[in-house]
């Protein structure tokens, strides 16, 4: 199975794997353009705030009524839009697997550049009213190095970080 | 009738970490079933040793969300720390068995103790 670790490359994959719509239609009881449309603005968006920094144009996406369900995030598009603005600007988010229904999205994903000694896994769920992002949930973890994992596969992506003091190490 | 793949994912989950049974792997884990979870050996036999170890535990299913051939479940699991963990875990599900899992698990924070007031989860 490949992954996308950019928002382009996991859309360029995904449409070239889009089968036939019309027997998507008669197949599934979710509708896969609305589907489809919740993962594109949930990546979009995402690249908007965490990557691009677009603060405009991310209101675009995010509710001004929108519900923070996060361990960490302070309440509001403000909140979350203040949080980001706090994180040193080699911050970086990259998304992998996706899965929507016409209602949530559910992206896994990795931050990194944030200062801190490791990577996090997350894995965030976003609900979608009248195309916009109005309710977030997360989970968030470290993202393990190949020496501290049991199962030797990378948590996200298709390899391991190298983590500072692992390169001084050497 | 066949079982979709979120019905699938779902006994999974409640078979091997609510009813503790470890026949499910037989029944639903693939032989090649590929773990990305860093603190699990890789391969379904891991697993079957790993549920008859897990007295402590238990699990509560949130949302579930199937897409293709992939099933992402918010959960809650209690015992496997020291804390309760919320957790999504992602499987994928190929020919009626699953065949690769990831996941996130992260300390439950309460709802009196986050920033916003919110609970990090709700079960299903």
């Amino acid at each position: 199975m490949e992954f996308g670790t950019r928002s382009k490359g996991l859309k360029e994959q995904r449409s070239a794997e889009e089968p036939d719509f019309k027997s998507l239609q008669t197949e599934n009881k979710v509708d896969k353009s609305i589907q489809q449309k919740n993962k594109d603005l949930v990546l979009k968006a995402f690249d908007t705030l965490f990557n691009k920094r677009d603060y405009a144009t991310a209101e675009t996406f995010w509710s001004p009524k929108y519900v923070q369900h996060s361990a960490h995030i302070e309440p509001g598009r403000e909140g979350l839009f203040n949080l980001v603005k706090s994180i040193p600007a080699t911050l970086k988010y990259e998304p992998g697997l996706i899965v929507a229904d016409d209602v949530f999205v559910i992206v896994h994903g990795r931050f990194s550049g944030m200062g801190l000694p490791a990577n996090w896994i997350a894995a965030d769920i976003l609900r979608v009213e009248n195309g916009i992002l109005v309710e977030h949930w997360d989970v968030l973890q470290d993202e393990a190095s190949e020496d501290q994992s049991k199962s030797k596969a990378p948590m996200f992506g298709s390899s391991f970080p190298v983590y500072e003091p692992e390169k001084r190490n050497g | 009738m066949t079982k979709s793949n979120k019905e699938i994912v779902l006994e999974v989950l409640k078979r091997s970490f609510i009813d503790r049974d470890p026949t499910v792997v037989e029944q639903y884990f693939g032989a090649n079933y590929k773990q990305h979870n860093p603190v699990i050996p890789d391969g379904p036999s891991a697993i079957a040793e790993m549920i008859p170890t897990l007295t402590a535990l238990t699990y509560e299913p949130g949302m579930a969300v199937a897409d293709g051939d992939l099933v992402m479940v918010h959960g809650r699991y209690t015992g496997w720390g020291p804390k309760p963990m919320v957790a999504v875990d992602i499987f994928r599900v190929e020919n009626g068995k699953v065949v690769e899992h990831w996941d996130v698990m992260q300390e439950e924070v309460s709802a009196a103790d986050t920033p916003s007031g919110n609970a990090m989860f709700t079960k299903s």
